[in-house]
């Protein structure tokens, strides 16, 4: 809305505003401009200062107090430096002196929607239900507008994030913000159920189908019907499975195992991962047609170590919650316990900062405050290790190198890791880099390798490389 | 890793969801309780290394095991329905378990799952 009382000035804004590709109401005084404002929205209200019937800077506050809370712009005679000061001071969005050329009439106006569209992502983000999703980090805000759009959508969702990082409170936000949040949230977790078992629990089965009572165990697909089902660590699943989900993704009927019939299902279906899929295609280890129709919509979660400025809020919320269930009063926490929680990387993700600060929780049992020594000892041991890497210990006092000289524990703990680094490293070069032949030489199973693999950094198209 | 299983005092075939399960877990890693009280006291410690196996007897007791939801919020979960009734089925995903089943004779695939989830620990 333009409020000034120069007819000239208010049409060729107009134009130029309209031009912008926004819509225009004109006020060629103070109160209809006030008026126009009750009754219809404005982003934007460009506000004259000397007014026939008023000073637009002495109602800046109602117009700002009006439900839609528009950015107020206001225009000042050139050389008014008090005014457009007071402007400011006002908590106006930004002035204008008149007349002004082209760019500087329009730049504010283009901050200032630019501005209110991110105001309103921010307020659609506080709407958000996002159960145990702490923080306030930029990565962090990224996430949950992705769960802002995936919710009013339909569509698949790929959630790719290293273990840990909350893949599914994510996939569980996306379902309590949609229309489906009524029905059934329903958790498939790929790798915790046998293969054998994995296509009856997710399409169902006929219990017996020799006896006269064929009755037919329901899978979590159906289970799912008009809610959301999370698939966990999808790449888990066999060729010959994911053969099968790629048909029941495009005709949304299930056949369970035994059956003749299919079962119609209506479910949304939210996919997690960390494993790289797109490699996994390019091996053979995935389907690219399933891989394809997985990816709608994909969101990669970013580890606790970007973004460290959420670790204190997430740690506060979880010793919060812990306190509540050990039903002991709440905890403070020491500088020195903050100081290890910043320091460490967090390999593990929310899961091992949850895990240590149970532990320490567990060890602080009666005392008020939670002080570094209360974390578990490989914590600490690696943040003080990646303290004094730098430190020459000819510059260290006696006491000091005692520190640094590694205990027993530590000393067996870092020979096993190089020796099972080692071996891993061996055991894929030995195996031509296949990842089967390397199971059935070690007798690993392929997610305890892939465990070890990642454990270590060991890329297996590096091995040779690696090799001593 | 520690397991916690709950089967409730009444369950007609909670014993044999006991002997399945102390096949697999070495009796000082297992804590078995039979009273929904009891369970929530039990349930105050570091829980990050646990899997809670919970077999309730009816849906009344389903229902009343949600009242602990709280307090089980990120523990792998395994839970045993008493029946298939789709009620019982919507509650029973209010747990967000790692495997959701109904009781069968043997028991056989919570000890496979079990089994498996161990193995992942290991």
């Amino acid at each position: 809305m333009i409020v000034d009382d120069n007819e000239t000035t208010v049409e060729v804004l107009k134009k130029i505003v309209q031009k912008m590709g926004h819509n225009v109401s004109t006020a060629l005084t103070l109160n209809k401009g006030l008026y126009l404002s009750t009754i219809k929205e404005f982003d934007v209200v460009m506000l004259d200062v000397r007014l026939p019937d008023g000073n637009g800077i002495a109602s800046l506050t109602e117009f700002q107090n009006v439900p839609s809370s528009p950015e107020v712009i206001i225009m000042t005679g050139y050389g008014d430096a008090d005014g457009a000061e007071l402007a400011i001071r006002s908590g106006a969005w930004d002035y204008i002196e008149k007349p002004a050329s082209l760019p500087m009439m329009t730049l504010p106006i283009i901050r200032a929607l630019q501005y209110r569209e991110t105001k309103k992502q921010k307020s659609n983000l506080k709407s958000l239900k996002r159960e145990g999703i702490v923080g306030r980090s930029p990565q962090l805000d990224a996430c949950l507008d992705f769960v802002a759009k995936a919710s009013v959508s339909d569509a698949n969702v790929l959630l790719k994030g290293e273990s840990g990082t909350g893949k599914e409170l994510i996939a569980k936000a996306i379902h309590e913000n949609s229309v489906r949040s009524l029905k059934n949230f329903v958790i498939a977790d790929c790798s915790s159920l046998p293969v054998t078992m994995l296509e009856s629990v997710l399409f169902g089965d006929v219990r017996d189908a020799y006896s006269i009572d064929d009755k037919v165990r329901t899978g979590l697909f159906q289970q799912a019907d008009r809610g959301t089902i999370l698939l966990k660590d999808v790449e888990e699943m066999s060729l010959a499975l994911q053969k099968t989900f790629l048909r029941v993704l495009e005709e949304r009927h299930v056949r369970p195992v035994g059956s003749r019939q299919d079962i119609k299902s209506d479910f949304r279906l939210v996919v997690s991962t960390k494993r790289d899929l797109e490699e996994m295609t390019n091996t053979g280890l995935f389907r690219g047609d399933l891989y394809e129709k997985l990816q709608s919509l994909t969101l990669e979660i970013p580890p606790l170590r970007e973004r460290r400025e959420d670790i204190l809020e997430i740690a506060l919320f979880h010793s919060t919650k812990i306190c509540k269930r050990f039903a002991m009063g709440v905890k403070g926490f020491a500088p020195d316990f903050v100081d290890v929680l910043m320091a460490y990387n967090w390999p593990g993700n929310m899961r091992e900062l949850i895990h240590a600060l149970e532990i320490a929780h567990n060890v602080a049992l009666d005392s008020p405050t939670l002080f570094g020594q209360h974390l578990p000892l490989y914590v600490r041991v690696n943040v003080k290790r990646s303290m004094i890497k730098n430190v020459d210990p000819t510059d260290m006092s006696p006491a000091e190198q005692a520190q640094t000289f590694p205990s027993y524990k530590e000393m067996r703990t870092e020979t096993i890791d190089k020796a099972e680094r080692q071996y891993v490293i061996n055991l894929l070069s030995f195996s031509g880099n296949s990842i089967k032949k390397a199971c059935e030489i070690s007798g690993m199973s392929r997610p305890r390798l892939y465990e070890l693999m990642k454990k270590h950094h060991i890329d297996r198209h590096n091995v040779t490389d690696e090799m001593p | 890793m520690k397991v916690i299983l709950y089967i409730a005092k009444d369950h007609r075939e909670g014993q044999k969801l006991q002997s399945a399960v102390e096949k697999i877990i070495p009796k000082h890693l297992l804590v078995v309780f039979n009273m929904i009280t009891a369970l929530s006291q039990g349930l105050r410690g570091p829980l990050s290394d646990t899997v809670l196996v919970l077999c309730p007897s009816c849906k009344e007791d389903v229902r009343e095991l949600v009242a602990l939801r709280e307090l089980i919020q990120g523990v792998r979960t395994i839970i045993v329905l008493p029946d298939d009734e789709r009620e019982t089925v919507a509650i029973g995903h209010r747990f967000q378990p790692r495997f959701l089943t109904m009781s069968t004779p043997d028991f056989k695939d919570v000890s496979k799952v079990l089994g498996k989830m161990l193995h992942l620990r290991d």
